[in-house]
């Protein structure tokens, strides 16, 4: 039974894997930190997977659960982190396909969604997402119409953050 | 473009991540968790039981009159009753903990959770302090009653002396501990639980 969980668990995983990937992108700014918030996501993911019941997709769940683990549990002790090692080198933006000033742009974009705080990187990632205001507001704990304000609040202070660094 | 909807726009290009394979994800699932609330449990379970054993060690005078066994044996049914309440006021948060709630309610129970161990700790402080205060008192009674005022003055002067500083530096050494526990480990959960509540006003 435990063995039937854990590989319906890491198939689950492994397709959805970049759910992770992209919260840990908005949160750390090393390699190493992404991959221990990773590895910390997948440790949460795996304690309340006996709990989930299917009735949402396990994207959303999932989802939840990383933006938890990133806002409220994980601890980030940076000096001694010691991570499952992965083969694959670590790209975080594959830029190839972009024209050299858009790179720029979305380089930029990154360093400034980096100095937000939690919460309004949580914003940001369900925004980009696509999700309603309904499913952020459901989400963060917060109602519809302040996580209105806010996400407005956010784009105006990236934009500051932008313009003084000359960027979009 | 809207800085944000430049991010959007490139946000779900799947190959600018590392693909972890089955393998690597079922040996990242028997790693130990590092999280803020498992060290909050930890150090809560520590604080819970030097309490616990402060109260066995308190130091227990032999009682001269029924009345002062009768006073002892209701502090202490007291006391044990009130460390029983937070053990299962913490407990019971505890167990609310779940990363699967909204952000703020989770937020909000793993403070509610460190809060009734903080309450406890408060409670075994004015408790040492009391009974430290009670003991003085005591002595400075039997002094006046036994010898004369003017040696029950000069035992309150002494009883002030040892115990006024001894209450100044344990308050400033927990002040400390708390000051360095709380940076290291709450001060995370603490500002996340503030802006949430600042977006709401």
């Amino acid at each position: 039974m435990t063995k039937h969980l854990e590989s319906s668990f890491i198939n689950l995983l492994e397709e959805n894997q970049n759910i992770l990937h992209k919260i840990c992108s908005l949160y750390t700014e090393d390699n190493e930190t992404h991959k221990d918030l990773f590895q910390e996501m997948v440790i949460q993911l795996w304690r309340s997977y006996p709990n989930f019941k299917g009735d949402s997709k396990f994207s959303t769940w999932a989802y939840r659960v990383c933006l938890n683990t990133a806002i409220s549990l994980y601890r980030n002790k940076k000096k001694n982190i010691t991570t499952v090692e992965w083969d694959s080198s670590f790209h975080r933006i594959r830029y190839e396909e972009y024209n050299p000033e858009e790179e720029e742009k979305l380089k930029f974009l990154y360093t400034a969604v980096r100095q937000l705080n939690d919460i309004e990187k949580a914003l940001v990632y369900l925004y980009v997402e696509d999700k309603d205001y309904q499913e952020i507001a459901a989400s963060l704990g917060i109602t519809e119409g302040n996580a209105r304000v806010k996400m407005n609040r956010i784009k105006t202070k990236l934009k500051a953050i932008l313009n003084k660094k000359g960027g979009i | 473009m809207d800085g944000l909807d430049l991010l959007k726009q490139h946000w779900n290009n799947d190959d600018r991540f590392p693909k972890i394979n089955k393998e690597e994800i079922r040996h990242m699932l028997h790693q130990r968790s590092s999280s803020i609330i498992k060290w909050v449990f930890i150090i809560s379970l520590i604080e819970l039981s030097v309490g616990i054993i402060l109260g066995f060690i308190l130091p227990m005078d032999q009682k001269s009159t029924s009345f002062e066994s009768f006073l002892d044996i209701t502090f202490g049914i007291a006391f044990k009753a009130v460390i029983l309440y937070f053990i299962y006021r913490f407990f019971k948060n505890y167990r609310l903990i779940k990363n699967t709630t909204n952000t703020k309610t989770l937020l909000k129970t793993i403070l509610k959770t460190r809060q009734s161990v903080d309450n406890y700790i408060k409670f075994n402080i004015y408790f040492v302090i009391f009974y430290g205060a009670l003991a003085g008192l005591k002595e400075i009674v039997t002094t006046i009653i036994n010898k004369s005022v003017a040696e029950g003055i000069i035992m309150t002067f002494l009883v002030l002396i040892v115990f006024t500083p001894v209450i100044l530096i344990v308050t400033y050494l927990l002040k400390r501990y708390y000051h360095i526990l709380y940076r290291r480990l709450i001060n995370k959960l603490d500002n996340n639980y503030e802006e949430l509540n600042r977006i709401e006003k």
